[in-house]
């Protein structure tokens, strides 16, 4: 469309109809037809506003939404323009109505009927107002209805309520008057409105004035006032009259006699022992069914159910897996070790009969606590040593006496231990030592405990000791007697004071270790190492994957093998031996993998069997090059001993022929335990057995005859053809496909664009709702009150410019006028100059 | 000099009971300080006084053999080691007063009393030389020893002063640079072969003598002239020595010259002669660093031919990448030397020699190119079961790591490694199971051909006829076989003992998902901090006991009931 804005609205004015020839013929019938007036007056304006709309698009606005205009909704259109200026008017006439009311204070608001309406013409306005006035009074509660209490006062006189007003003055005080004025009030409000009515009638109701109404409350106060004395006066008589006569009540009182000290009496002895016994009575456990007395079969399984679940927990122990409920089993196993000690002879088996003796009278002392009597009679209590007794609320208990305790001592180093157990034998040191335990059992004194914690600290020092030291062969019987009470004191002990013992054991560890960084090979190994390693795979749990000090024990041991100079040393190749068996024991159950001992036992036997280096050595672990014959190497003919006795540590330094077959036989019968148990389920068994293989192929030639070594030669060879035909090639990646991870998209059933929310909760959903809506509320609120203000602002200008604009037109006029008027005078003055001069 | 000394030695011993009454007289023979201070200021009134230089000198005559003998006076240590600081005055007066050289047109007196006084001179430093060489009989007591050290160490001082004085005077023109070598030829002769062979550490055969750690630090380090002079002078030294003790401690020696810091610093070549000893050495000759490289190769190559001990051996490997090579002209020489170490640690069933030539050979192929035939194959040959109980062990799989690098080495030789060192671990201790479990974990990320060595792709139906393929007796990694064998030796390491190694071995059976393990972790295990490592664990609540309870600890071969059975005690 061409031409200008203006050319452009005439002819669309004009296409549309509307200006120009209005009733042209051009379109003829039909619009002739179609033309009743209301309808083409509505079509105008809808025609017009068409156009207004099409020549003026910044008027309308549409809000455009991603969700509605992809699901072809139809857009919400606006027109700003349009509602501001709405908003504009409302907030002008708000405006003016505030101004108008500016600086004004009251005033009436005529509020009676038909005032501001504008339809009513004022004859019926006044109609309209007689009509309301008529049906108020109709509908007025009568004056006469008895349960009206209206705004009325009641009676009154002089401007003083009567009745009601009298309550409220208050004769509180007094019950009786209470009373009447109960009933007072109740007439009053049955009489009030007649006497209201008759007074009324009589005079008008006067109103009072202010010094009046004081009066009225002076007189008030100093009637209650009296009223209040009168009634302190009345009973402070009262009061006297009763001093007086007190004596004479008092007198008659005392006259009368009284049964005496009925209640007081002290109860017989039979009583007490009555009440006791009631006491007692109620105190007394209810009878219940003893226990059964188990039957063996119950017995041994119950035994079994224990041990079971010993077994399961190592069990997890050696999978590594972490368990908690540990700590009871400590607490249950707690008791054996003393527990012993009370039930005679049970706890020790070796003891010597003396010392029994005593144990038992002391154990005796301590259990029958309550017999006094026999107890004193007894000659063997006072051979015992002296016994104190101590009274506890009636109850007496014996214990043995300080004296007694500090007698024999409880040696807390290892120095001490040996001073108290000098000059005695190996036996005689058992029962010393046992007597320590027993005095110093943890329940007779506090302290105990940890004194007896260092005492079997101080005792695993001492057996220590005692493993380095010679014995002759006398004693050898005392010797072991007097070790084995130790180990097996120390390994029931290890329970009670486990962390002390941890300590105690990793420092010994430590103190090894030590020993062997040093390299001297005169310091480690010593008898009593290879006595500690023992001692503990006997106190510890040695199948665990880990454990505090089994495990760096293993290490150390491991160690040793690797350290150990087995070809120069005699004593060496003993220890060596020694240990490997020793490891065979820690992992009879976990039948873990050990490579030094693997390493150890071929070095060991290349070390002990005759003409070592006719061995094949390709198959060999441990070297490449044929073996040397060292000095420990047997000789070709020397026969192995038939039946393997016991190897003794007291004798490891011996280097005899038949000292040395012995130990190739106790090597032999050691790599049999390996292989049967440690090697044998090893995937690589081939590959361990192999150098062992040779070996024995190599020894068979010359101690055929023992049958220990063809054994286990054809043990191995057996165990071979089995691991040769189970040996299959390795698959250890085959790892499962591990998935990528897929996130399915949610959808919602029954979608509705329209919803908001599909929170299941429906209070929670409302509350979002209202939450969203006080939001919303909140910021139109806060828009419109932005908006006031600054229309606010904006007149206020406004106004400030008109006021200054009418300030100076006024002050422009007045010196308009002003000048006019001078101007005037001045023509007149000028006129008047020339006059004059003119004459 | 060597008959000399070991005479001296002999009458040592016999001597010793004697020489308390002989030792009074000596004493007493001697001058006191005072005297020697008059003589002093008598030599320095009058020309005519220089006969009394004798005097002085015969005094030497006398307290040597009081040394010798082992006896400790601190009046005669005063008294000697004042007597030489008065000779080294008199003589550095008269060097600096030009008294000592030949003037041209000299009177013929003054000719005579010059060489005359030249004579006494080196009279001078021989009896300083001899109090060098002096054999203190009993080195326990160091205490009992100090005089001698202070003695020995103020003529080494005094040596040096004098060479300094002579390179400044005795230059044959007038202020013509000049470096007095004979002297310092003489003084090194005489300097590295002191100490004893019992100095000799153990370890890395260096020598706790104290005369040469002196030098080194007063001098060696601290002035070039002085190292040129000395790698100059070196092979004639070798050459002169005929005793096969002297040799061994000249090795040694030398090696702790060498070993503590490298001879000069590569990159500051041109600030090399800034710091001389003597004030005006002869700067075009030292400043040649070609003919000192040469000089020190020529004189190292005769050091190394010299018969060395084993650990002087050792250490040389040791030291020869970073100390000696970087300073040869041409490092190819030390070739045959490598290789030839390099066998004879097979030879001597002494795998650690062949490990430490083969840091050396590595610089050689690395940097000089050289070609070293059938690498793998002897790189194979060390895989001895001796290997992974070597202390150097960590230091042959560095080497290893870097040889490994390649990805285009055929897969069969990785197999080959993969499953001797599999095979090795069988008798391992732990800190070598612990260094090649990474290592094979890093090889078959490398090599991924390898991964058949723990997953074998062969159909599980002919399982049942596998034989292992394996031919542990090959020498060749690549004809081994091992591609298609797997490594059950390392599966059963996941039963070892010890908790880490154990769960280490793991990683084989799980996904490969680590990009590679950094070996430096786990190079350096060894008991003692393993067993550290398990003792700094705190003890947390609860001790697991053993509940099997035995009635015994020891011998009860019949009973049932014992602990350990086949033991008694």
């Amino acid at each position: 469309m061409a031409g200008s804005q203006l050319k452009q609205l005439k002819a669309t004015l004009k296409s549309a109809g509307l200006t120009g020839q209005t009733n042209q013929k051009k379109k003829g019938k039909k619009h002739a037809q179609k033309t009743p007036n209301e309808t083409r007056r509505a079509d105008k304006e809808e025609l017009l506003s068409k156009i207004r709309e099409q020549f003026n698009p910044f008027d309308v606005k549409v809000t455009r939404n991603k969700r509605a205009d992809a699901m072809e909704k139809k857009r919400t259109v606006g027109k700003p323009g349009i509602s501001k200026q709405i908003g504009e008017e409302n907030r002008r006439a708000a405006w003016e109505e505030k101004m108008s009311r500016k600086n004004k204070v009251g005033g009436l608001v005529d509020r009676r009927f038909g005032e501001n309406n504008a339809d009513l013409t004022a004859e019926e306005k006044m109609l309209e107002r007689f009509a309301r006035e008529r049906q108020a009074q109709a509908s007025k509660p009568s004056l006469f209805n008895l349960d009206d209490d209206d705004d009325d006062d009641g009676l009154t006189h002089l401007g003083q309520s009567l009745g009601l007003g009298m309550s409220s003055a208050g004769y509180d005080d007094d019950g009786d008057d209470d009373n009447e004025m109960d009933e007072d009030d109740f007439f009053s409000k049955k009489r009030g409105p007649q006497v209201d009515i008759e007074e009324s009638s009589n005079e008008p109701v006067r109103k009072k004035t202010k010094a009046e109404v004081m009066k009225e409350v002076i007189a008030k106060s100093k009637f209650h006032k009296h009223e209040r004395q009168k009634q302190q006066e009345a009973t402070k008589a009262a009061v006297m009259e009763l001093d007086d006569d007190f004596e004479d009540v008092m007198s008659t009182l005392r006259s009368t006699k009284q049964p005496r000290g009925s209640g007081i009496t002290p109860k017989s002895e039979a009583d007490i022992k009555y009440d006791m016994k009631v006491k007692e009575v109620a105190l007394d456990r209810r009878a219940a069914p003893a226990d059964r007395t188990k039957t063996e079969e119950e017995l041994e399984k119950e035994k079994n159910d224990h041990l079971a679940s010993l077994e399961a927990a190592r069990l997890r122990r050696m999978e590594g897996v972490l368990d908690e409920d540990r700590v009871a089993d400590a607490d249950e196993l707690d008791d054996d070790f003393w527990a012993g000690s009370d039930n005679e002879a049970d706890g020790f088996k070796i003891r010597d009969s003396d010392n029994e003796d005593e144990a038992n009278n002391e154990s005796e002392a301590e259990s029958e606590s309550d017999s006094e009597d026999e107890d004193k009679d007894s000659p063997r209590n006072r051979a015992a040593g002296q016994v104190g007794t101590i009274t506890i609320g009636g109850k007496v208990i014996k214990i043995s006496s300080s004296k007694a305790a500090s007698s024999i001592p409880c040696p807390q180093s290892l120095t001490e231990l040996n001073s108290y157990v000098s000059g005695n034998d190996y036996r005689q040191q058992i029962s010393l030592i046992s007597k320590v335990f027993q005095v110093y059992q943890p329940r007779l004194a506090a302290g105990n405990k940890e004194k007896i914690g260092v005492f079997t600290s101080v005792l695993l020092d001492y057996i220590l000791q005692l493993a380095d030291t010679e014995f002759s062969k006398d004693e050898r019987e005392k010797y072991i007697e007097l070790m084995e009470f130790l180990s097996k004191s120390i390994r029931d002990l290890s329970e009670k004071f486990q962390e002390k013992f941890c300590s105690d054991f990793r420092a010994h560890i430590e103190s090894i270790q030590k020993r062997i960084e040093s390299g001297d090979s005169n310091t480690y190994p010593k008898k009593s190492d290879l006595l500690f390693y023992t001692v503990v795979g006997r106190t510890f749990s040695t199948s665990d994957l880990y454990h505090l000090v089994v495990t760096p024990t293993v290490i150390l041991m491991t160690e040793t093998l690797e350290f150990l100079k087995i070809e120069k040393n005699p004593t060496h190749l003993f220890a060596g031996i020694y240990i490997s068996d020793l490891l065979l024991q820690y992992q009879r159950l976990s039948k873990r993998l050990i490579p030094e001992v693997i390493n150890f036992l071929e070095r060991a036997f290349l070390a002990l069997i005759p003409e070592p280096e006719k061995v094949s050595y390709e198959s060999l672990a441990t070297r490449e090059i044929p073996a040397k014959p060292c000095g420990s190497n047997l000789k070709p003919n020397t026969e192995l001993p038939q039946e393997l006795g016991v190897l003794k540590i007291s004798e490891w330094n011996v280097t005899s022929e038949s000292h040395r077959a012995h130990l190739l036989a106790k090597l032999v019968k050691t790599l049999d335990g390996y292989s049967s148990s440690v090697f044998k389920e090893k995937e690589s068994f081939q590959e361990i057995a192999l150098p062992f293989i040779a070996i024995t192929k190599h020894l068979v030639k010359y101690h055929a005859s023992t049958p220990a070594v063809p054994a286990l030669l054809s043990k191995l060879q057996n165990l071979n053809k089995i691991a040769r035909s189970e040996r299959k090639p390795l698959r250890l990646q085959a790892h499962r496909a591990v998935a990528i991870p897929t996130y399915v998209p949610k959808f919602e059933e029954n979608f509705n664009p329209d919803k908001k929310s599909y929170d299941p909760d429906a209070t929670r959903q409302e509350i979002a709702k209202l939450r969203h809506q006080i939001k919303d509320e909140r910021k139109q609120a806060l828009r419109e009150i932005r908006k006031d203000s600054q229309f606010e602002a904006r007149e206020q200008i406004k106004k400030k410019k008109q006021d200054y604009q009418d300030y100076h037109s006024k002050m422009a006029r007045i010196l308009n006028s002003i000048q006019t008027e001078e101007g005037a005078a001045k023509n007149q003055y000028e006129k008047e100059k020339r006059q004059r001069k003119g004459r | 000099m060597a008959k000399k000394r070991s005479a001296v030695k002999d009458t040592n011993v016999k001597r010793q009971k004697v020489v308390a009454v002989a030792d009074v007289d000596v004493q007493s023979s001697l001058l006191s300080i005072d005297d020697i201070k008059s003589i002093h200021s008598k030599i320095n009134e009058s020309s005519k006084n220089y006969n009394n230089i004798v005097q002085l000198l015969k005094q030497y005559d006398l307290i040597i053999p009081i040394y010798n003998n082992c006896s400790n006076d601190q009046d005669v240590d005063l008294k000697s080691r004042f007597l030489s600081l008065t000779l080294y005055k008199i003589f550095s007066k008269l060097i600096s007063s030009n008294k000592l050289k030949v003037s041209f047109g000299a009177s013929n007196e003054l000719k005579l009393v010059c060489k005359w006084l030249k004579a006494k001179y080196d009279d001078f430093k021989t009896q300083l030389f001899k109090i060098i060489n002096i054999k203190s009989v009993d080195d326990e007591n160091d205490d009992e020893n100090e005089g001698l050290y202070s003695l020995k160490i103020d003529s080494l001082d005094l040596l040096m002063k004098l060479l300094n004085l002579e390179s400044q005077y005795f230059s044959p023109n007038e202020n013509e640079p000049y470096f007095a070598n004979l002297t310092y030829k003489k003084i090194l002769i005489n300097l590295l072969k002191t100490g004893e062979l019992k100095q000799i550490l153990k370890h890395d055969a260096t020598i706790n003598n104290y005369l040469l750690l002196e030098f080194q630090e007063s001098y060696f380090n601290k002035y070039w002239d002085l190292k040129y002079f000395m790698f100059n002078e070196l092979q004639d030294i070798i050459n002169s020595l005929d005793n096969d003790t002297d040799k061994q401690l000249l090795v040694s020696n030398v090696l702790t010259l060498l070993k503590s810091k490298s001879i000069y610093n590569i990159t500051e070549i041109d600030e090399i002669t800034s710091n001389n000893y003597t004030s005006n050495p002869p700067l075009k000759t030292i400043s040649n660093i070609t003919q000192f490289n040469s000089n020190f190769e020529k004189s190292i190559l005769k050091l190394i031919n010299l018969p060395l001990l084993s650990n002087q051996y050792k250490s040389i490997l040791l030291i020869l990448h970073k100390r000696i090579i970087p300073f040869f002209n041409n490092p190819t020489n030390l070739m045959d030397f490598l290789t030839d170490s390099y066998n004879i640690g097979f030879k001597l069933n002494d795998i650690s020699i062949s490990i430490l030539s083969l840091n050396g050979l590595w610089e050689l192929i690395n940097n000089y190119n050289l070609n070293y035939p059938e690498f793998f194959i002897k790189l194979y040959a060390i895989l001895t079961p001796d290997l992974l109980h070597l202390n150097y062990k960590s230091r042959f799989l560095r080497l290893l790591d870097i040889f490994m690098t390649s990805t285009h080495l055929s897969s069969s030789i990785v197999a080959s490694f993969i499953k001797k060192f599999s095979k090795l671990s069988l008798t391992a201790p732990p800190s070598g199971i612990v260094c090649i479990i990474p290592f094979i974990y890093n090889l078959m990320k490398r090599h991924p051909t390898c991964m058949l060595l723990i997953h074998s792709t062969s159909d599980p139906l002919n399982d049942a006829n596998y034989i292992d393929p394996f031919n542990d007796l090959e020498h060749d990694p690549s004809l081994t076989n091992a591609i298609n064998s797997s490594i059950w030796e390392l599966q059963s390491q996941i039963q070892h003992y010890h908790p880490n190694v154990s769960s280490l071995a793991k990683i084989i059976t799980q996904p490969f998902n680590k990009y590679n393990y950094n070996i430096e972790d786990f190079l350096d295990w060894n008991y003692e901090k393993l067993i550290n490592s398990e003792l700094s664990k705190k003890y947390k609540g609860e001790l697991s006991i053993e509940f099997e309870k035995w009635n015994k600890l020891l011998g009860g071969l019949k009973e049932d009931d014992t602990y350990l059975k086949d033991y008694d005690y």
